[in-house]
């Protein structure tokens, strides 16, 4: 990856560079190979940029899959629902401790995993 | 001419009378030659480096998925031996299919294969786990299947880099290259399937089993062949034998042995078969959507299918199925929340096919088909 960045960065530099300097020399009166620099120039900084572009979205897209499993726990007669982070036991349908409003055991009615919204 | 075309390749900014600005131009020269001559040999260097990559990557997940089932073993089989030589052998246990010449009455003998690997198999980890119990037994098992896939993928990614290295066959290696991004998509879900495992937590291919639960939720249930549980519930007036996966742990039964033990009970009147799996979807389609159609929505390697379909023939009895679609990675991989939650509409929808394909008083079969790892009942 670290490669993939500096490489992207000395083509972006010298991309830059190489226009820079054709225009410099335009300036000067020189226009032989003025085109060429800059036509040159501007694909190097497209591949550079959409090189580095790639790689920002798919460490962005690494870092959004990871998700939480959460699991859901609801009383049967009161209906109340309450979701917490899965648990190593936890199982649907498991039934817990009791619920203080009624007394009716809560069961696990669901485990998912969670993914963040993309943006 | 040559003029022009040495004008073409002259780097820019690099004076061209200059002897580096020959040396460029000559590198240049030389590398369109080699191009035209060496052209394949060095798309096929470029190709095994990239194979070479994946499959140091797999080898990698291999280890990963391999390393997990180590551990998850010794924290929950608490073992006397060392588990890794029992273990290693159960990572290279391999099933010789019958032979299909002659193909009548195969599905028997598969059947009985299946069997018997699946009995030497649990065998096998209660040996490495002697402390587990059969529910811990069933996930630990689905662990090492996970981490035998990864293992045979990546045997089999170096048979054919090996072999196409050897012989330099370009062919075998454009079609290992060409297949990289798919086998790859399905390494990482097995590396995710094996977290899944090792923590119990139920997957994408348990919708059915979870409908089925929701629907047997606080019935009396019975254990049935092989592997499965039943409860009788009544949906819409209709007597409805609901069928899973004995759950929590990592299983998915034989529903086709089940289905046909309740016929046989019923004398054949059974008014309708209704299955409820997960399908694979298409590219473009939304995980979670619910489709309805014909047949035995089942998976496997058919033998299940075979049965369900003989039975459901011989009392000539209609067989619906209601799928959840995902994709083969969210299918073994932790159940996504968008999965879970169309459990309900899913049971809106069965609900409308018992009220349009059958009368009041009838009796019905509701299957859910499918790994029931972190589904109780």
């Amino acid at each position: 990856m670290y490669i993939v960045i500096l490489f992207s960065i000395l083509v972006l530099v010298y991309s830059i560079w190489i226009i820079a300097s054709s225009v410099q020399e335009r300036m000067q009166g020189k226009s032989d190979g003025f085109y060429f620099g800059l036509i040159a120039g501007i694909i190097g900084i497209g591949l550079a940029l959409s090189s580095l572009v790639r790689l920002r979205n798919r460490l962005i897209s690494i870092s959004k899959e990871e998700g939480r499993i959460s699991t859901v726990i609801e009383c049967p007669t009161c209906k109340i629902k309450t979701i917490r982070n899965f648990q190593r036991g936890d199982y649907v349908n498991k039934r817990l401790e009791k619920c203080p409003n009624c007394g009716e055991d809560k069961i696990i009615t669901a485990i998912y995993l969670e993914k963040p919204a993309r943006r | 001419m040559l003029e022009n075309i040495g004008k073409a390749f002259q780097l820019p900014f690099i004076p061209k009378d200059s002897t580096l600005g020959s040396i460029v131009t000559l590198l240049m020269y030389l590398s369109f030659i080699l191009f035209i001559f060496f052209g394949q040999k060095i798309q096929l260097r470029m190709m095994l480096w990239e194979i070479d990559g994946v499959l140091r990557k797999l080898d990698l997940m291999r280890g990963e998925a391999r390393s997990l089932s180590l551990k998850t073993i010794k924290e929950i089989g608490k073992p006397e031996d060392d588990p890794e030589p029992v273990l290693n052998s159960l990572l290279e246990q391999f099933v010789i299919y019958p032979v299909d010449m002659d193909p009548a009455g195969i599905v028997w003998k598969l059947d009985h294969l299946m069997d018997v690997r699946d009995s030497k198999f649990k065998d096998d980890v209660r040996l490495i786990a002697p402390k587990a119990d059969d529910v811990q037994v069933n996930n630990l098992e689905n662990l090492i299947e996970a981490a035998l896939a990864l293992n045979t993928i990546y045997r089999i990614i170096r048979h054919y880099y090996l072999l196409g290295k050897k012989t330099s066959s370009f062919y075998i290696i454009l079609q290992l290259q060409m297949l990289l991004p798919l086998i790859m998509q399905q390494a990482e879900a097995l590396v995710d399937a094996s977290k899944a495992f090792a923590e119990a937590q139920p997957i994408g291919d348990g919708i059915g089993p979870y409908i089925a639960s929701k629907l047997m939720l606080g019935k009396a249930q019975r254990k049935m062949e092989k592997d499965m549980v039943a409860a009788e519930v009544e949906i819409e007036g209709r007597r409805a034998f609901v069928l899973k996966a004995e759950g929590p742990g990592g299983n998915v039964g034989k529903p086709g042995e089940a289905i046909r033990q309740i016929i046989e009970e019923n004398q054949g009147s059974i008014s309708m078969i209704i299955m409820i799996d997960a399908a694979l979807k298409f590219e473009g389609e939304r995980s979670g959507d619910i489709s309805e159609g014909i047949g035995a929505a089942i998976g496997g390697i058919g033998t299940e299918r075979y049965k369900i379909e003989e039975e459901a023939k011989r009392f000539k009895i209609p067989l619906y199925a209601v799928v959840v679609k995902e994709s083969i990675q969210e299918a073994i991989t932790p159940m996504k929340k968008e999965i879970a939650e169309v459990a309900d509409e899913a049971i809106k929808r069965i609900k409308m096919l018992i009220k349009r394909k059958s009368n009041e008083g009838d009796s019905i079969i509701i299957a859910g088909i499918g790994n029931t790892i972190g589904i109780g009942q």
